[in-house]
């Protein structure tokens, strides 16, 4: 019982770190922030056109185009993988290749809201 | 101090239920949204229906404005979206993102401007006009929304174009080295140029067409000229993202056949 004080306190510290660390968690998740990048490209919580459900999570499409360059390709001083052909960076191509199969995704998904909107005509202008 | 005096069961049971609903609280919306994949920006609004049938079997000053508050609010509902859709795409150029901002931030202000009219009506006539003025004078669901979506797959689009004429230039630099060493990269040289055609092809399909969705207004929907822009535009993205699917393929095509 002696010992119940120092570890009530330690559960309560922990406790609190928690609470603080979820505090700030809800606070990041603003609009627009990185951090909600997910959520607001989801479906719309709405029984408007843009509420239509969302085919796939989309969320680092919409940020595809945030995902760094690759470096130019001639950069001098690179150092192909091996296996590889020279002068090829294999991690810059796919990121290439990648982020644009990710807007390609968004775009997937900015013509489904189109298709939602173009439903609400005559019911829901 | 003794604290254990003072910690009974019952106090730290207390307490620890306290902290743990504290937690939960802080933390709901965050996995909710995290495991629907929803919005958590804005609270979805009923449904006008109940409002609506109202309005309709009974009409009168306060029915009809409880279905025009209802009806604003669900658009200023779907406008809060819109804009956490254009802050979190990135890939708007800023001319675009300022553009459908002030479109969205118009219509916000105006449709607030509207609701308080329509509080303040006291005949049946003027809240009936103000009422149908909601959906007319605005024109979120059918317009708004589609020039939000459209812009933002045109940029898409050319965000797309960028990162495979990114990496064109890459699958370049390797047949031009392979060549120099002796290699015959015709293959991968010939799946180069079809990439290339492709995005090309992409990048002129939506070329100047955000523009054109971006200058639409309500009354050229309700004078019947906007459809057809945004259903061009429409039909340019999707032939592009065609495109761009054929240029991502042919890509991979090029890399793979590098000697």
């Amino acid at each position: 019982m002696d010992h119940l004080p120092r570890h009530l306190g330690r559960a309560l510290a922990a406790g609190l770190v928690a609470l603080t660390l979820a505090a700030c968690g809800g606070r990041l998740s603003v609009p627009g922030s990185a951090a909600t990048a997910a959520p607001v490209l989801g479906p719309v919580a709405n029984a408007a056109p843009v509420a239509a459900p969302a085919a796939t999570p989309v969320a680092a499409a919409a940020d595809a185009s945030a995902v760094p360059a690759a470096s130019a390709p001639t950069t001098p001083g690179r150092t192909p993988a091996a296996g590889v052909p020279s002068a090829l960076t294999p991690n810059a191509l796919l990121r290439d290749i990648s982020a644009a199969d990710a807007s390609l995704q968004a775009i997937d998904q900015a013509l489904a809201d189109d298709a939602s909107a173009q439903q609400s005509e005559g019911s829901n202008p | 101090m003794n604290f254990a005096h003072h910690l009974t069961p019952k106090r730290i049971a207390a307490g620890t239920v306290g902290i743990l609903v504290v937690m939960a609280t802080a933390l709901t919306p965050a996995l909710a949204s995290a495991s629907s994949g929803t919005t958590a920006t804005t609270t979805a609004p009923a449904s006008c229906l109940s409002e609506a049938i109202a309005a309709k079997t009974g009409p009168s000053v306060s029915t009809l404005q409880a279905l025009g508050d209802c009806a604003v609010g669900a658009r200023l509902t779907t406008l809060a979206n819109l804009r956490a859709r254009v802050d979190a795409t990135s890939a708007l150029t800023p001319d675009h993102a300022a553009a459908l901002d002030a479109i969205i931030e118009s219509s916000q202000s105006g449709l607030q401007a509207l609701k308080a009219k329509i509080d303040a009506d006291t005949t049946l006539p003027a809240v009936r006009a103000d009422v149908r003025e909601v959906s007319a004078g605005y024109r979120v669901h059918v317009l708004v929304a589609r020039q939000v979506s459209l812009v933002r797959a045109d940029d898409l689009v050319d965000a797309a174009a960028a990162r495979l004429t990114s990496a064109a230039g890459e699958i370049q630099a390797a047949i031009t080295a392979g060549q120099s060493a002796g290699k015959d990269e015709s293959t991968a040289a010939s799946r180069l140029a079809a990439m290339q055609d492709a995005i090309a092809a992409a990048q002129a399909q939506v070329s100047g067409q955000a523009a054109l969705v971006l200058a639409l207004t309500p009354a050229q929907w309700d004078a019947g000229t906007a459809a057809p822009v945004l259903n061009a535009d429409r039909g340019a993205i999707t032939t592009a993202r065609r495109d761009l699917r054929t240029a991502s393929s042919e890509a991979r095509a090029a890399v793979a056949a590098l000697k």
